[in-house]
């Protein structure tokens, strides 16, 4: 169902500036131009100047920054050097939930989304509001095994997307917070939902689903950014006699799983969108599901235009364990093996690394990056050699990772000046237990249960890998398991937060400890930069408030 | 079940023994969403005849660590009762698995479906009439008890209903939340049975964690752990004073897991004396002081 809005056209075009996405966009205040304080250009983001996001580096324009989602602010105003007397320069507060939300920059404007699905646009100098759009998402919306939470947006041209936890895919005016149409994507009813930040690429936004844990066939949709009509539809659980579904038996393919519930990237040139899938259903027990339950936790890469699947590799094959494949992928082009190499690497939730050519899905390498009790190793195919015995049981298996894995749905960071790829890890183990599993609609489909070892006996770190193999060049410990990204900077620095508050700067070199700040409340979100009248920012947030640092005027 | 001492930036053994520090199921609720009211209600209008073995497969899953394998109680109250003072109905029984209970280590319990916890609380109800109701603990007389608790000089470190001393954890409520076993294991090896969640520790860290650190003055201070973070921890000394110290300052910091700064009361009391004291603290489940 689409749902348009009135578009201010005539009067955005009377007041749309000549250069609207000039590098240098904001103006200062000319001497004879009167008191207008600092202006702020109307946002205009075109397709192509998300491609060349690497020429604006003041600006954050999607969800991991850029399409190849390295994470990375190439700003290095704030270094090594001089972290260590960063200050906060403003607050805001969101409204209550938890805020998992990544902000996007352009042109000295905000977009952030605050729980469940509310969309905030501020004043990135100052943090006053300039809109707000709420949500108005109904008491009764189903989130089954997640919290009411959203990542993000994303922009394109002068609209603003959202996906929200009721499942629809909402386009406000990037100006005024108006709704211009909004989309139901999928029934929140029997347990799809949406929490990850949309893709928006060339004329289409790209939006995945969450609800594996109710037993959804998952799927991965493309919309006309313009009108919110459909363009294509892949799902991750192919029907009988569709490529994958020898790996299925029954019935069980129509409450598969598979969910896409973060955000992919984008290679431009191939056209190729990569997203990570999530677990099959139920979560735990696989006896009701034989087979390798094909396209569950793994990546795939479809046809920008089209949808069309172009290759997958499936990371946990029979996945037991809630081992969703949906972390970040992230594209880099690196010397590999000799020659040039368009690659895709994943620190997925199994504990592994993994290195493949992102044209072909060819896997190339993985090995164990965090601690893990359930595979012997990886073959050449990078299929995981499973140790028996290691699957739920009714008595509990303790098996490391925890279900929720050794990293999760925040974000890791990759440095094309160190070549290293830093993940925030979750260093814990569970008990893991099977049980019955029926499907119900809009019911919890799991079929066990798990209890993580926690408190003093689990911990986390990030820690920095040699982007090609994997290899731990260093790890900084932190109290315990993390909830929240890390974003590596020009100025060689790693930002990242911990659970119980420390907003913290690592030397991305050694790990070394820079600074440290302790903002009050668990952080759970991931960090970004931006830059504005000539000073970086930091953007990390805890609790419920989104903190903006930069470094003391002299 | 100890677990030897642990130094800052070294990984401990895990070795086969160390299960007792599970987390409970309430990690996952702590960040996963919570039933909604409505949601709640709407569960309690369907019947169902409960699956008691699909139940117990259940239970064993998500409910046994704190409450026992047979419903005997441990870290968490016995469910072996035929009354069961939270949830007095099958319906509050079925509510109160979903939601859990506020301010307690019994969060909601999101994965479970209608179905399942209804199941589940068949399969509790059921125990009311097993072998395993442990009443064996409750042979003391509770009067007699409180006697013991004064002349053992327990309020020295314990405060209940307001009186005492608030150094070690108030047990005004303690026999409402933990099961006789436990309380036994409490007083005979404290090191055994060291809480968690009850302080301002993170989620389920041990709580009264005996700490020594070295600064780098060589100065050592010996005490309980009120709190750390990545980078800091705070230490009350025996005088009740807090210190607070950045690590990275530190030349050692070891955690006494096999440790409990309360001494074992198995050799100053007697079996009768012990049980009269079990009896006295399984009394406090929470009503105002001589009702409860």
């Amino acid at each position: 169902m689409t749902v348009r809005g009135c578009i201010p056209v005539a009067f955005a075009a009377l007041l749309s500036l000549g250069s609207p996405w000039a590098a240098e966009a904001q103006t200062e205040a000319s001497s004879s131009g009167g008191a207008r304080g600092t202006e702020t250009v109307r946002t205009v983001v075109p397709y192509d100047r998300i491609v060349d996001a690497a020429s604006e580096p003041g600006n954050w324009f999607t969800y991991s920054g850029t399409y190849a989602a390295h994470r990375f602010s190439p700003l290095e105003q704030i270094h090594t050097g001089n972290v260590g007397r960063l200050s906060v320069e403003w607050v805001y507060q969101t409204r209550p939930g938890l805020v998992e939300t990544t902000p996007v920059v352009v042109d000295g404007i905000m977009y952030l989304t605050e729980p469940p699905s509310t969309v905030t646009a501020l004043d990135a100098r100052t943090g006053r509001r300039i809109w707000r759009w709420l949500d108005k998402v109904p008491e009764e919306t189903l989130n089954i095994g997640f919290p009411r939470v959203n990542r993000g947006v994303a922009v394109l041209d002068g609209t603003i997307y959202v996906g929200t936890l009721d499942a629809r895919l909402v386009a406000l005016d990037a100006e005024s917070g108006v709704e211009r149409w909004s989309t139901v994507v999928a029934d929140n009813s029997v347990g799809f939902s949406m929490t990850g930040a949309p893709l928006a690429i060339n004329g289409k936004v790209i939006v995945g689903v969450a609800g594996a844990e109710a037993g959804i066939r998952g799927f991965l949709d493309a919309y006309d950014a313009e009108t919110g009509e459909r363009i294509w539809r892949t799902y991750t659980v192919p029907a009988p006699g569709e490529p994958g579904s020898e790996t299925w038996q029954g019935n069980a393919w129509e409450h598969g799983g598979g969910s896409t519930w973060l955000t992919g990237s984008y290679d431009p040139e191939l056209n190729l969108v990569y997203w990570g899938t999530g677990n099959p259903a139920p979560d735990w027990n696989g006896d009701v599901r034989p087979g390798d339950n094909l396209y569950t936790a793994s990546l795939i890469a479809l046809d920008g235009d089209s949808g069309e699947m172009r290759w997958h590799f499936q990371f946990t094959p029979h996945d037991t364990h809630d081992w969703d494949a949906t972390e970040i992928p992230v594209l880099v082009d690196l010397e590999y093996g000799g020659e040039e190499r368009k690659l895709v690497v994943m620190a997925n939730r199994n504990a592994f690394y993994y290195v493949l050519d992102r044209e072909t899905g060819a896997y190339l390498h993985g090995q164990e990056y965090s601690k893990q009790t359930w595979a012997e190793g990886l073959d050449e195919t990078g299929r995981p050699i499973v140790i028996p015995g290691t699957e739920p049981s009714r008595e509990g298996t303790l098996v490391w990772p925890s279900l929720q894995g050794a990293t999760n749905w925040f974000s890791p960071s990759y440095s094309p000046r160190t070549e290293m790829l830093y993940v925030p890890v979750r260093h814990m183990g569970a008990v893991y237990y099977k049980a019955a599993a029926r499907y119900v609609p809009g019911q919890p489909f799991l079929g066990g249960g798990e209890q993580a070892l926690g408190g003093d006996d689990a911990w986390g770190y990030v820690k920095a890998l040699d982007v090609r193999t994997g290899d731990i060049r260093w790890q900084h410990r932190v109290l315990t398991p993390l909830w929240n990204g890390v974003m590596a900077t020009g100025g060689g620095v790693v930002f990242g937060a911990t659970n119980e508050g420390n907003f913290f700067a690592l030397d991305a070199e050694t790990g070394a400890s820079l600074w440290d700040f302790q903002a009050g409340a668990p952080a759970r979100s991931n960090p970004m930069s931006f830059q504005l009248d000539g000073r970086q920012r930091i953007v990390m947030s805890a609790g419920n408030a989104l903190f903006v640092l930069s470094l003391p005027e002299d | 079940m100890s677990r030897g001492r642990q130094k800052i930036g070294t990984n401990p053994a895990w070795a086969s023994g160390l299960l007792l520090p599970l987390l409970a199921v309430l990690f996952v609720c702590a960040w996963f969403g919570c039933l909604t009211p409505a949601a709640v209600a709407q569960e309690e209008e369907r019947g169902h005849r409960p699956d008691l073995e699909a139940g117990r497969s259940q239970y064993l899953a998500n409910c046994a660590r704190c409450h026992g394998v047979e419903g005997g109680g441990g870290e968490g109250p016995p469910l072996a009762r035929v009354v069961l003072p939270r949830a007095p109905t099958d319906t509050a029984l079925v509510r109160l698995i979903a939601a859990g209970i506020d301010g307690t280590a019994m969060g909601p319990t999101w994965w479970l479906s209608r179905e399942d916890r209804e199941n589940v609380a068949g399969f509790v109800r059921s125990l009311a009439t097993s072998e395993a109701e442990d009443g064996a603990g409750l042979a003391g007389d509770p009067e007699r008890g409180e006697d013991v608790f004064r002349e053992a000089g327990c309020e020295g470190c314990h405060t209940v209903h307001g009186f005492g001393t608030a150094r070690g954890p108030d047990l005004s409520t303690v026999g409402g939340r933990r099961g006789v076993t436990y309380l036994r294991r409490a007083i005979v090896d404290p090191a055994a049975a060291l809480p968690r969640g009850m302080t301002a520790m993170p989620t389920d860290f041990v709580d009264y964690l005996v700490v020594r650190v070295v600064d780098a003055e060589g100065g050592v201070l010996r005490g309980m752990r009120m709190n750390e973070d990545t980078y800091t921890i705070q230490i009350k000394d025996a005088r009740g004073v807090i210190h607070s110290y950045d690590k990275r300052d530190l030349t050692s910091l070891e955690r006494e897991f096999d440790r409990s700064l309360m001494q074992s009361y198995e050799d100053r009391l007697t079996e009768d004396e012990l049980d009269d004291l079990i009896a006295y603290l399984a009394s406090l489940s929470g009503g105002p002081r001589g009702i409860s």
